[in-house]
């Protein structure tokens, strides 16, 4: 029998915010475990929560940015259940009022056609602390540095049907987290997770299966391994007459399958109730509109208005916008050399050559306005683009400017005809046969004699003046053979 | 009705046979005092159930009442249990927020703490081995 | 001179500013009292003597610093449930024996800050759930009128400690009566406020939505220093709230009764009461009469689905809230052979028999498939209550009803039957599901015990509440009552 696939996605996006969501312990990875720990956080008696504003705004932009409501009244719910990285035995979430819903985003399907993938809401939470297991006798370790900092959690409706949809849904969040300062979108280093649910039914049949939830899965390659082999392991239960049962699996990417983890009946009870010590969160229109008017570019309107701007290829752009830092220096070029197709050319073809072999944009030896002193030269015909490239080279160890470096190496186009007449005679008097070649028909041949005279010149000669004045001269010498 | 063992299972309470025989008819007592209140008629309170909210709809409880959407600011009041009070002077009620608080949302700056020194707060742990805190073996798996 | 323990707040700090005596004075006369009466009443859980009389001597040296704070030099003894820091807090609970806090409340960093002297940590029900302070799981405390009764609870030990002149004035906290309960088992005066005007962060939560601190004393004017010192707007609790009158307390009383109205809710009045305390409050509302105001019976319908709707509301919040203790990050730890092992052994043995009833009770309401029948259900009855309470309010000025239904029990009396035992809260509990202020005073005795009469109030009425009872007090001078006991000491 043929099955469909159908997936919704369950994300966990850590926010970027300086300090946790409830206490002004900072938000840092990477620091002595429990250094970024407090009372609040750590779950001692007598202490409340109080909410960071900034958690609020980041979800806002997001919410925007995925075309959700942004709800005006939303309100926290304690999520019960005992796990030692949970400090106070409830986890501090939203529940039946989450601050967004609905909402979608649109993804290239199988057969790239736009499909849009609605989302159901977008909530507020606090994650939990890290445990430790490795090489400890008898017992695990808790770090709970992590314990409160924010998570947005997105739920998406069952739309996807392909593997495609999904890694291309998950790309653009991620990029689009990374332009508004939301999240790093980072799976590897886990501040961006996510658990998809799989189901599979017969095709055109309307409706779902049962559903799993497949958990652990720390790469976009692992997610589309993942939901493959779910997709498959389903299908030849199915097709052995038997039923899926509703689990909790979970992925391991060492042997490439999934593993059950917890069965329905095992599920927990969280027992959730509005948490009583926070008021409700209420945003007024107000505050969703500052948030608008003032939040970052989203991808999709940087990249229109770059090309539209500066008149670059949809392809060029979709590379140059990948990035939201790589899409800001070269505006920033552009916009100083004024050629907006040359400073792609630079950007894509020099810039982020060097930047595969290490390093970060943000951190590049040579800024935009070096950059485009150099774009300018070569524009105005003043360096030739191979002398460019030598100029480039030079400047990503040196921080003088272009110009300086083209005049103290004598790198610059020479356009002086004496200098060039005269080694256009070294060249004719080098090789009469090619010129003989020449004046009896073999036109191409002129191009030896100029790349001669070019390579003589060391490249710097300018191309025009030298075509030029290599003509005239053996016409004159056409004269008098 | 009441499974004391489930219960104790869920909040992670011993309870060992006796104590089962001791407390099982007085929770049920309290349980069938507290059931009273199933005579009470509570309609005009707006219900809700605990259901995750439908996409860009808010139901029951803190339902304002009339239609809203991004663009309109709700201008009437908001019934029910939470209802949050519309500006109150030394004249009016406010009608209560969450539980018996009349406050609205609290927020604070995103400004970190001065640091503190962790020991401080490792030092009241029952067991705690490399600055972390230790627990024996964990068994079960964290949230879903 | 008389002995300084008798004196109030008030008239302590009238004496230090007539210099007829120095805070080290009335350290030692506290130390003295309670090193004398510990022993019967059992009132502190931790008690310092070194500790008080130096405080008390770095007050004075810095006395010119808190020229213009009330509460300077004043002794106050703080319920177990209140954090201190560095000082053990145990909220009468095994499951906590050791446990030293790492910060303040806010309300301790106020007193604090203030120059109060703070003596000790009060007995108290464990995790605040009892009316009789005997589910401490250090032992009850004794009832100074009678040494066989209950204090009452879950404030019992700063009831006691306040009713023997052990201290002047102490902290306790109410989340269904516990300290107006007490203050009436104990012949004084108990104050839970608008719930918000009193920071929680500090306090160690059983319900977070009912959860009160308070002041006790012997007289209004102390009650009225004490709550300037502790209540303000503050940044870490969320619920925590403004008084929009400001917080000036002490020098603003108006005890003019003429034209007030007074509501007098005839459920408080059923055979559910004694019929000596019926017979007392009604003497009450005589006397506020006599003084010149209108007094109006009528009926509040919902009112006594409070004690249901608390004894689910409550438990549920508190399974929630004491989640916490769970042997990982402080407190006590019973091993185990694997963490499930660990958390069961640990809960089951540092928790009592009423904690346990109520965790268990609060997970049931909570659990899936009970939810709505029970909490929901709840939460929805509350607010019917508060609604009609707040009604009542557009009508009166305040209401008027007994505290207790009876005189304070024996020891013992009612341990057996835990749903007995809650029925002692009946006429305190739907205070605390609405959220407003009452007070507890001492109005008259019943066969030698002392009677409570409480004043309910609209939210933030504070001010008006503590001018009644000063008004009630100066006519009929029922706070000046002394324990048998103490009329040798």
């Amino acid at each position: 029998m043929e099955f469909e696939l159908v997936v919704g996605m369950e994300i966990h996006a850590q926010l970027r915010t300086k300090t946790k969501l409830f206490c002004g312990c900072l938000n840092r990875f990477g620091d002595a475990p429990n250094a970024n720990t407090c009372e609040v956080c750590l779950g001692h008696p007598g202490v409340l929560p109080v909410l960071n504003t900034a958690v609020v705004e980041k979800i806002i932009k997001a919410g925007l940015a995925l075309n959700c409501s942004i709800d005006p009244l939303s309100q926290f719910a304690r999520k019960n259940y005992f796990y030692p990285d949970l400090p106070k035995g409830y986890q501090i979430s939203q529940f039946e009022l989450p601050i967004c819903s609905g909402g979608f985003l649109e993804v290239t399907d199988a057969d790239k056609k736009l499909k849009k993938i609605r989302l159901r809401r977008i909530h507020i939470e606090e994650d939990a602390g890290k445990l430790m297991h490795e090489g400890i006798k008898d017992g695990s370790l808790v770090d709970f540095n992590r314990a409160g900092t924010p998570l947005m959690e997105i739920v998406t409706e069952p739309d996807f049907r392909s593997v495609e949809e999904v890694y291309d849904f998950l790309t653009q969040l991620r990029q689009i987290f990374r332009y508004l300062d939301v999240c790093d979108g980072n799976m590897e280093e886990g501040s961006l997770r996510c658990e998809p649910n799989i189901s599979i039914r017969p095709k055109n049949s309307p409706e779902l299966g049962v559903k799993v939830e497949l958990k652990n899965i720390n790469s976009f390659k692992a997610a589309r391994k993942g939901i493959e082999f779910e997709f498959a392991r389903q299908s030849k239960i199915l097709n052995e007459g038997e039923k899926i049962s509703q689990e909790t699996r979970g992925w391991d990417e060492n042997k490439n399958e999934s593993f059950l983890m917890r069965t329905k009946e095992e599920a927990h009870d969280y027992r959730y109730f509005p948490d009583p010590d926070l008021p409700p969160l209420r945003v007024d229109d107000e505050w969703i509109e500052k948030v608008r008017r003032t939040m970052e570019e989203l991808p999709r309107n940087k990249k229109e208005r770059i090309c539209r701007e500066f008149k670059i290829s949809d392809n060029d752009c979709d590379v140059i916008c990948s990035e939201k830092a790589v899409a800001e220096f070269y505006e920033q070029t552009a916009k100083a050399c004024g050629d907006g197709k040359q400073a792609a050319n630079w950007v894509m073809g020099d810039v982020l050559r060097v930047l595969k072999t290490g390093g970060a944009i943000n951190t590049f030896p040579i800024t935009p306005s070096r950059l485009s002193g150099l774009i300018k030269l070569v524009a105005d015909g003043k360096l030739s683009s191979s002398m460019g490239r030598q100029v480039f080279e030079t400047m990503l160890t040196s921080s003088e400017d272009a110009s300086t470096i083209m005049l103290s190496r004598g790198l610059g186009i020479v356009s002086d005809s004496t200098a060039i007449m005269k080694t256009i005679d070294e060249v004719i008097s080098e090789f009469p046969e090619q010129v003989q070649q020449f004046l009896s028909g073999k036109d191409k041949i002129m191009a030896f004699l100029i790349g001669q005279a070019m390579r003589k010149m060391k490249g710097k000669a300018d191309p025009t003046v030298m075509n030029r004045l290599m003509k005239e001269r053996i016409e004159t010498l056409r004269g008098k053979t | 009705m009441f499974d004391v063992e489930k219960i104790a299972k869920l909040a992670r309470l011993k309870i060992d046979g006796d104590e089962v025989k001791t407390i099982l008819p007085q929770l049920e007592e309290i349980i069938r005092y507290v059931e009273a209140l199933n005579q009470i008629d509570t309609a005009e309170i707006d219900g809700y159930t605990r259901k995750p909210a439908p996409s860009g709809r808010i139901s029951g409880i803190y339902a304002i009442p009339g239609r809203y959407t991004r663009k309109s600011t709700p201008s009437r009041r908001i019934s029910g249990i939470y209802a949050i009070p519309g500006r109150y002077t030394r004249k009016s009620s406010p009608s209560g927020g969450v539980g018996a608080s009349h406050a609205d949302t609290v927020l604070r700056a995103d400004e970190p703490l001065p640091p503190t020194d962790p020991q401080e707060r490792l030092r009241l742990a029952p067991s705690q081995k490399e600055g972390m805190f230790f627990v024996p073996k964990v068994i079960g798996d964290g949230e879903d | 001179m008389k002995n300084l323990c008798h004196l109030t707040a008030y008239e302590i700090r009238e004496g230090y500013k007539n210099r007829a005596f120095s805070v080290t004075d009335i350290a030692k006369a506290v130390v003295a009292q309670v090193e004398k009466l510990s022993p019967k009443i059992k009132a502190f859980l931790y008690f310092d003597a070194d500790e008080i009389l130096n405080r008390a001597r770095d007050l004075e040296s810095q006395a010119q610093r808190f020229e213009h704070n009330p509460m300077f030099g004043i002794p106050i003894a703080v319920k177990d449930n209140i954090s201190i820091r560095g000082i053990p807090t145990t909220c009468g609970s095994r499951i906590l024996e050791g446990y030293k806090p790492v910060y303040d409340a806010s309300v301790i960093s106020s007193l604090k800050n203030q120059g109060a002297l703070i003596i000790g940590k009060t007995n108290m029900d464990e995790f605040a759930m009892g009316s009789s302070t005997e589910n401490s799981a250090f032992g009850p405390t004794l009832n100074p009128w009678d040494l066989e009764r209950v204090p009452g609870g879950s404030s019992g030990g700063s009831a006691a400690a306040v009713a023997s002149r052990m201290v002047p004035t102490a902290l306790g906290s109410d989340t269904g009566g516990s300290i107006r309960q007490p203050a009436a088992f104990t012949g004084i005066l108990g104050l839970k406020c608008t719930y918000g005007l009193v920071s929680r962060y500090g306090l160690i939560a059983y319900a977070s939505s009912l959860d009160q601190i308070g002041p006790m004393g012997r007289s209004v004017e102390d009650l009225a220093m004490c709550l300037e010192a502790i209540s303000f707007r503050e940044k870490r609790d969320s619920t925590s709230l403004d008084d929009p009158l400001g917080t000036k307390y002490l020098d603003n009383f108006k005890t003019n009764v003429k034209g007030l109205k007074i509501g007098v809710p005839k459920e408080f009045f059923n055979e559910g009461i004694n019929p000596d305390m019926r017979e007392s409050v009604y003497q009450v509302l005589k006397d506020l009469e006599a003084l010149g105001a209108i007094v109006e019976e009528f009926s509040l319908r919902y009112i006594s689905c409070s004690l249901p709707s608390y004894y689910i509301i409550a438990p549920a919040e508190a399974s929630s809230n004491l989640a916490r203790y769970d042997a990982i990050r402080y407190g006590l730890r019973v091993p185990g052979e694997n963490i499930i092992q660990q958390y069961e052994n640990t809960r089951g043995a540092g928790f009592g028999a009423e904690v346990k009833r109520r965790i268990l009770l609060g997970t049931f309401v909570l659990s899936a498939g009970y939810y709505d029948a029970y909490y929901l259900k709840a939460m929805k009855v509350r607010r019917l209550i508060k609604n009609e309470l707040t009604e009542a309010f557009r009508k009166y000025d305040f209401l008027v009803t007994p505290t207790t239904p009876t005189t304070a029990f024996k020891i013992g009396e009612k341990t057996q039957n835990p749903l007995e035992m809650y029925l002692s809260d009946i006429c305190t509990i739907g205070v605390n599901l609405a959220g407003i202020p009452a007070i507890s005073i001492p109005c008259g005795k019943i066969d030698d015990l002392p009677a409570g009469v409480q004043f309910m109030g609209p939210q933030f009425s504070e001010r008006r509440l503590l001018s009644l009872s000063k008004a009630y007090l100066d006519a009929t001078g029922h706070h000046q009552i002394i324990p048998s006991l103490l009329k040798e000491n």
